[in-house]
């Protein structure tokens, strides 16, 4: 009667929000979770050109660690992540505290650090590559004010291209960097910071020895956005060096693109691929636990 | 800490030299962040004479907007001298309907997955914010094929539905840490009041969500804009975004090498995202840091 | 207005047992009052109440209706919520009008219906305003706006004066029964203030770990509290404890107080004569007496009818304006009076206490429960 009523009326209220989030779960589920699967299988096939469903097992991720190219990348990515991050964070932490010294214009020059993160890798790599021109950029500038021996032909140097992409990396970056520090500089405890100064700790004590440690967990976020970035760059290569001289200056996801879409090596590509998706796993499952974790003891 | 005012001894020496050595260092790397800006616009006003004759770092002689107009109109994009004029309008298309699908159901799902919880929402938000974190590589193949399968190869229609979906992990993040901060008693108030699941959403929580689809929209049209992954996958020749055009321009290696037009070429496709940040800067950090911080 | 029956409610979250086999009846027009502290279930319970929870096991009516599987909108209930839960995009009048608005009703019946509660409640200026250019009074007084429009058959209310200050707390708790009276309302009412229960209920239900202690008036509850729990919960300052034996001396039971830690040492003698249940089974037992400490008092006779006299050291004392609190010292026990502001006390007097027998309580050690 009016009580079965009810009971179905509860019932389809319950359903209506599985319904709504019906469509986009799916389709995360099919085109993330679904195309990871389908990319894991390709790379134990013999796919070249086209994809080829027969299984060989572990022989494209052989290929893969044998590849030179393959092994320049990964190196590449090491040294790159890890420069990158470094001065990223240590621009911006810098940047953050000696903004938050009451500076007069500080809004003005928040909007000039961070004006980077608004433009595309594409855009910056087109910018630095005109800077780093050889013949037309920097070096002829500097040379000219009277210091013949400078050198700054890092993007046709085998050996400096990779430090040409930290340049322009960091400089796309550091400003958030900035911007992460600074909000969690703002949200500190003053009521700490006034015990601090009573106790007579100077400016730099309090920031060294009391906030900066309090803020591991913004470290903690800077360092798995800025690696995730990192071993995601694709674009910037691209638009910088091209991954030259030769392939001096690859990284793993041009080093996928090339195998997939122009070499006609689809197996070698897609486990490439999974190594990517494994190395950033590598550093966000435990971020996230201990984030999830951190959340549910609130 | 800087609304806290501790007495200090005053002007000592020492505090002026501080003072000084703050002021250099902010404005130093002022000058270092500025410096690509002004090099590429100083470049695309010149001419190429006074570019091979002149200091990159010197003032163009002259207003010379030749440059940015060969750029819109007449350059080369590979053996198609169109300028950038229809790839602009290519990822006008493809990102306004991308922003809206994805916001919309962005919403849609961080209001169900934190005001109509039900066994497993948690597991599927887990799920969903792994998708923030995916590199695209892993999924870039099968994504190729799909948009073949679906006819959908090389059309702007192929491009909307990779933003739409890869865009839903971030909005649904958004929305979610959002609406997290909304107390459920709304919610049950509204629901004694006699309103249903969709009366809740739009009467109560989407008038109270400006903040955040502010956020939501300006990330996804950055992102979609700035993608260059995607477009130089599953797109070729006429049909590719801005931002490869911009790419295969650059490196359109036929005849002179035109570095003012170049760097022309950069300030237009710059422009839509820089224009966003000047106009909403303050959402466009809380974006950055919202979908970054908090998971 | 309807009757309130719950039968038996049980809730579980997965194999957590939230509410255990509850059942109070309510009157058409009474006030409940549930009461406890937090986690004690009692918001759980209203909200099952309201149909925000589901019914794991039992039934709860409202009149003759069993609304175990009814939606909340269609319960005909209006509730209060702590933090309000205004609408905040909408302005006072919409807030107001908006559960009428869900149910149909026209603009201008609502219109109506939205004057009269406000001119009731005294916001009738405020209704042009948006619930954040208002008082923490004046949201509370919004809340209840959006409660009273409805003129619905239960009204739930989940804490709603906890965000207020002292003062304004006081006043909105006049208000509230005021509004009772007035409306002749059934209200269900969850507060973990023993003050705000004794002040607005009709009846009180006390919940802890999901089971009802007691369900009594607030005069029963606080003079024949069922357990040590209820005692300790009820009253400001807490009713003293003291662990006592339980004797026969010529006819009469009198409650052994030791004085020292010695057991074979001095005692306090407290005749329970006329004590209101049978205590002869306790005979040779440890009990607990409870003694309210606004029935110790000042005396200077040595005897006093129906009453102990104990002599006593202060310890302590606060005064608090009408009253003095006085901690005073029997032997090892540590007791607290609260006398007459008049009576001049200082640290370390010799008190003589009288303690009257007749409002005393007796509760068995073991199981904690009154005898």
């Amino acid at each position: 009667m009016a009580s079965v009523a009810g009971k179905i009326a509860v019932r389809l209220e319950r359903l209506i929000p599985k319904l709504v989030i019906a469509p986009g779960f799916l389709a995360i589920l099919l085109f993330v979770y679904g195309f990871i699967i389908w990319t894991a299988y390709i790379s134990f096939s013999k796919s070249k050109m086209l994809p080829n469903y027969t299984l060989i097992g572990l022989r494209p991720y052989e290929r893969l660690f044998q590849m030179d190219r393959w092994n320049v990348a990964f190196t590449n990515l090491i040294i790159f992540g890890v420069a990158f991050i470094a001065i990223s964070i240590i621009i911006g932490v810098l940047l953050a505290i000696l903004l938050d010294q009451r500076i007069r214009i500080e809004g003005a020059i928040r909007t000039i650090y961070l004006y980077p993160m608004a433009i595309s890798f594409v855009i910056t790599g087109t910018a630095w590559k005109w800077i780093m021109n050889p013949s037309l950029g920097l070096e002829t500038v500097v040379r000219s004010w009277g210091w013949e021996s400078f050198s700054f032909g890092w993007i046709v140097d085998q050996n400096m291209a990779v430090y040409a992409l930290v340049m322009a990396a960091v400089w796309q970056s550091s400003g958030f960097v900035m911007a992460l520090f600074l909000s969690a500089l703002r949200s500190v405890d003053q009521d700490i910071i006034k015990a601090a100064s009573l106790d007579g700790a100077s400016t730099a004590k309090i920031y060294l020895r009391i906030i900066l440690p309090s803020m591991r967990p913004v470290f903690m976020s800077a360092v798995v956005i800025l690696a995730h970035l990192a071993i995601k760059s694709f674009d910037l290569v691209v638009a910088l060096t091209n991954g030259g001289p030769g392939y001096s200056s690859t990284l793993p996801a041009n080093f996928m693109y090339e195998m997939t879409f122009r070499r006609n090596e689809i197996g070698v590509g897609a486990a490439s691929a999974i190594i990517m998706l494994l190395t950033v796993m590598a550093i966000m499952v435990p971020y996230l636990y201990s984030e999830l974790r951190g959340s549910k003891n609130v | 800490m800087s609304n806290l005012d501790i007495v200090r001894p005053e002007n000592s020496s020492f505090q002026w030299v501080g003072r000084l050595l703050i002021w250099s260092i902010l404005l130093l790397f002022c000058f270092w962040f500025l410096m690509p800006a002004y090099v590429v616009i100083s470049t695309s006003l010149k001419n190429l004479e006074e570019i091979r004759g002149g200091s990159l770092l010197a003032l163009p002689h002259e207003l010379n907007f030749t440059a940015w107009q060969h750029a819109w109109n007449q350059a080369c994009i590979g053996v198609q001298c169109t300028g950038l004029q229809p790839y602009f309008m290519n990822s006008v298309m493809m990102a306004i309907p991308a922003v809206l699908f994805s916001t919309i159901l962005g919403a849609l799902t961080g209001y169900t997955l934190t005001k109509w919880r039900f066994k497993g929402s948690n597991i599927i938000f887990a799920l969903i914010l792994f998708g923030c974190f995916v590199p695209f590589q892993v999924v870039i193949l099968p994504m190729a094929q799909t948009l073949g399968i679906l006819r959908l190869t090389n059309t702007v229609y192929g491009l909307i539905l990779v933003h739409s979906v890869y865009g839903l992990a971030f909005t649904t993040l958004f929305f979610r840490n959002y609406y997290v901060t909304i107390p459920d008693e709304l919610i049950r108030a509204a629901t004694i009041d006699g309103a249903g699941f969709f009366t809740i959403f739009f009467r109560i929580l989407l008038p109270i969500s400006p903040p955040i689809i502010v956020v939501a929209v300006i990330w996804q049209f950055t992102q979609i804009w700035n993608d260059f992954l995607f477009g130089v996958s599953f797109t070729t020749g006429g049909s590719q975004p801005l931002m490869v055009a911009l790419n295969n321009l650059v490196n359109t290696t036929t005849g002179v090498k035109q570095y003012n037009v170049d760097m022309a070429a950069a300030l237009i496709t710059a422009a839509p995202t820089l224009l966003v940040y000047i106009v909403a800067g303050r959402y466009f950090v809380r974006g950055l840091t919202a979908g970054s911080v908090k998971g | 207005m309807a009757s309130l029956s719950i039968r038996n409610a049980v809730k579980r979250f997965g194999a957590v047992e939230v509410i255990k086999n509850v059942s109070l009846d309510l009157n058409d027009g009474e006030f409940l009052v549930l009461l406890g502290a937090s986690g004690c279930g009692k918001s759980t319970l209203l909200n099952m109440i309201a149909g925000l929870e589901n019914i794991t096991e039992g039934e709860i009516r409202i009149g003759d209706r069993v609304v175990n599987d009814v939606h909340p909108k269609d319960r005909d209930i209006a509730m209060v919520f702590q933090s309000y839960a205004l609408y905040p995009n909408m302005t006072v009048e919409k807030n107001i009008a908006f559960g009428l608005e869900m149910r149909g009703i026209p603009k201008e019946e609502r219109n109506k219906l939205v004057s009269e509660v406000a001119t009731m409640l005294q916001i009738d200026h405020l209704l042009d305003r948006k619930p954040a250019q208002l008082s923490g009074g004046q949201r509370q007084r919004v809340a209840m706006g959006r409660a009273l429009v409805r003129r619905p058959e239960i009204f739930l209310f989940d804490e709603p004066l906890s965000n207020l200050d002292a003062k304004l707390r006081l006043e909105m708790r006049t208000e509230i029964k005021r509004l009772h009276k007035e409306l002749n309302a059934t209200i269900v009412y969850v507060t973990h203030d023993q003050i705000e229960a004794m002040t607005l209920a009709d009846r009180i239900a006390i919940l802890k770990d999901g089971i009802v202690q007691q369900y009594a008036t607030p005069a029963e509850i606080y003079n024949k509290p069922t357990n040590v729990f209820i005692a300790s919960l009820v009253g400001s300052p807490p009713m003293n404890f003291l662990n006592a034996r339980l004797e026969t001396v010529d006819d009469d039971v009198v409650a052994h107080v030791p004085l020292t830690k010695d057991p074979d040492g001095q005692k306090l003698d407290l005749s329970l004569k006329g004590y209101d249940s049978d205590l002869s089974a306790y005979i040779g037992k440890e009990v607990i007496i409870g003694i309210r400490p606004e029935n110790i008092s000042y005396t200077e006779e040595p005897v006093k009818d129906g009453h102990e006299v104990v002599q006593g050291e202060v310890d302590v004392v606060e005064p608090t304006g009408a009253d003095t609190l006085c901690h005073i010292k029997w032997g090892i026990n540590s007791v607290l009076a609260r006398i007459n502001n008049r009576i001049d006390v200082a640290i370390g007097d010799k008190f003589n206490c009288a303690i009257d027998m007749k409002r005393t309580n007796v509760f068995d050690k073991k199981t904690e429960t009154r005898i």
